[in-house]
């Protein structure tokens, strides 16, 4: 186990390294071959003639190297901590990622959390009660959840909330060491709204494999052995069918990112996603790769993690 | 094989007697008693792809003509919905957002669904070097940030004269989806490949591509179905959110897009511009839920037998 954990691990570092390359190359060859560089983009039209203030930026930046070096140089920095500075900005993307980073994990934890321990108990019951009332509201709550649209409902929140309440989201964002009461204010919403969208999709997993391993043989023996409805529950139906759930919650790890870049800019919260996005439309590649990188870390991460759960959950799959 | 007992195949097999539509007409009946919402889901199915076949019959304006002497304006008689800040119909908008959103979810489904089969199957069933270079590759497709993928392609496609976004949209997507649903297809069958039935198999003698096509693959295909079912919606929302952020095909009337642009920024002069897309988006995923979600219940062999 133990080395199957090792080994694991050095595959992900190998994944997160490919990444970075795949990242570095579509920025640095594949866009400015078919549009432009970064340079093009900062000069727009001012200085699109002024072939010396673009050598000059070019060179600042090192941008003149070929690009193989220019992945060393950055590597090289990247093993010192130094994620370099935005090419906008100048500000070093290590300080700024210490200060954007917490704000997407207590997004994203708190909405994956808040899906998980709803949807688990929820389809359980959905699925031991299959066509009664409570099979029903639940699918309702599974299908509506999956339906509506978490940044709808934020749209929908922030137009009758000013229309009806005179109420809008706050403009100024608080961390919690500054102000505990503003920060929850702020945060509570998204988080709970980016939780919304994996929530159903979640429960109709639970509920499906469910109803597929309560029909399976060893759950009649161990009825007919006498054990309590609860052991039965729990102990062999619930935990057989977790494998594709637990493999959804890990696989929902990237969508939550995605989740949080949207609800980061329609809430004007200085997260990691809205970094991206501010970067990605200019061009700005020290950022681009730094988010990158560290998305690319927690994917890697998250999926190890459901690797290993499943020898804890189906004692049938080993790995050596 | 009765209409009555296996509904849907009715529907999609040619019966050649002259009975067919009674046969047909019986089944649908079938189905729509026994699965109201899912008869619902399917009606609103078949209403969006009719929608989108037949947009330009059924739009009542074009959907790019700008009349900025009636602006934003309130639900009328000639405007159903109103109009945009520059004067768009916005229910022949609505109707041709119905093309972008049909052609995306269905056509990236069907790909990745194939892709995803075709590879979870054989990594898993192969096993060994063979299961542990793939699972490799698909870490570091899976570990591919979606949306700088999305976001860098779509930017270089549209520098490209001509180019068609939506199609570009599409194959991104089916492209995204792949990876993940193969890690799926691969844990069910390590799943199945457990149980007694596949030794059995084996010990009679059947060989690897036997096993994997007439043992194995009817076994996952229900959960196929429902993972198909889970991601269509998914892709229409992920259209649906590209184009609220902006990196949609521009220039059409995509759901997202419309809700973003018009919708957040005029909803206090016109608040049904923040929610007329919203609702066409929930409504064709709402639709597909529940037909996907019905349609599993009749498909599954095993739930069928214990009604």
């Amino acid at each position: 186990m133990a080395r199957y954990v090792i080994r694991r691990s050095v595959y992900g570092l190998v994944t997160v390294w490919l990444v970075t390359v795949i990242v570095f190359t579509m920025l640095r060859v594949l866009v400015p071959l078919f549009y432009g560089d970064v340079v093009d983009i900062m000069v727009g039209e001012l200085a699109r003639n002024d072939s010396n203030l673009q050598q000059q930026l070019r060179d600042e930046y090192g941008l003149s190297d070929s690009v193989p070096i220019q992945y060393v140089k950055w590597v090289g920095n990247l093993v010192r901590g130094d994620l370099g500075e935005s090419l906008y900005t100048g500000r070093s993307i290590t300080h700024e990622m210490s200060r954007r980073l917490p704000v997407s994990l207590e997004l994203g934890i708190i909405g994956l959390a808040s899906a998980a321990l709803l949807a688990i108990p929820m389809g359980a019951v959905a699925a031991l009660m299959q066509d009664k009332w409570p099979d029903y509201v639940l699918r309702v709550y599974a299908i509506g959840s999956n339906s509506v649209p978490g940044f709808w409902v934020a749209i929908l929140v922030i137009t009758f909330g000013s229309l009806w309440f005179r109420w809008a989201p706050p403009l100024s964002f608080a961390y919690l060491t500054q102000d505990p009461i503003k920060h929850v204010k702020i945060m509570l919403l998204p988080a709970l709204l980016i939780g919304l969208t994996p929530s159903g999709g979640l429960l109709r997993i639970m509920r499906t494999q469910m109803l597929e391993v309560l029909r399976q043989d060893y759950i009649r023996t161990a009825r007919a052995k006498g054990l309590t409805e609860r052991a039965v529950v729990f102990r062999h139906a619930m935990r057989n069918s977790l494998i594709p759930v637990v493999t959804i919650i890990g696989l929902s790890v990237p969508g939550i990112i995605a989740g949080t870049a949207l609800f980061e800019s329609i809430f004007v919260l200085p997260g990691m996603g809205q970094y991206l996005v501010q970067s990605v439309g200019r061009l700005d590649y020290p950022v681009i790769q730094g988010t990158n990188l560290i998305f690319a870390i927690l994917i890697t991460s998250a999926n190890l993690a459901v690797d290993i759960s499943y020898t804890f959950l189906d004692p049938r799959i080993r790995y050596r | 094989m009765t209409a009555a007992g296996f509904p849907i195949p009715a529907e999609v097999v040619a019966v050649p007697s002259t009975n067919a539509a009674v046969a047909v007409v019986r089944a649908v009946g079938h189905f729509a008693r026994r699965k109201p919402l899912g008869f619902i889901g399917g009606l609103l199915v078949a209403g969006l792809v009719f929608t989108a076949l037949f947009a330009p019959l059924l739009a009542p304006y074009d959907p790019n003509a700008i009349d900025l002497r009636h602006r934003l304006e309130a639900p009328s008689a000639s405007h159903w919905l109103g109009t945009d800040g520059a004067g768009h119909d916005v229910l022949s908008r609505l109707i041709y957002g119905t093309r972008i959103s049909m052609t995306v979810g269905f056509g990236s489904v069907l790909i990745s669904t194939i892709g995803a089969t075709a590879i979870g199957l054989i990594a898993a069933y192969i096993g060994g070097w063979v299961d542990t270079a793939v699972q490799q590759v698909v870490s570091a497709w899976i570990a591919m940030p979606d949306l700088i993928v999305l976001i860098t392609f779509l930017g270089i496609v549209r520098r490209i004269p001509d180019a068609n976004l939506t199609l570009a949209l599409l194959l991104a997507l089916a492209f995204l989806r792949t990876a993940g649903t193969s890690r799926l297809v691969r844990s069910v069958v390590l799943e199945i490949r457990a149980r007694p039935f596949v030794e059995a198999a084996e010990a009679s003698g059947a060989g690897t591509p036997r096993m994997m096509l007439a043992h194995v693959l009817p076994n996952i295909f229900p959960i196929l179905l429902v993972s198909a079912t889970v991601a269509l919606p998914g892709t229409i929302l992920a259209e649906a959110s590209l184009s609220f952020l902006g990196f949609g095909p521009a220039g059409t009337s995509s759901w997202g897009q419309m809700l973003s642009v018009e919708g957040r920024e005029f909803f206090t002069k016109q608040w049904g511009l923040a929610v007329y897309p919203g609702l066409c988006i929930a409504g064709a995923v709402f639709g597909f839920n529940m037909f996907g979600d019905a349609l599993r219940d009749v498909l599954d062999p095993r739930l069928r037998g214990s009604r």
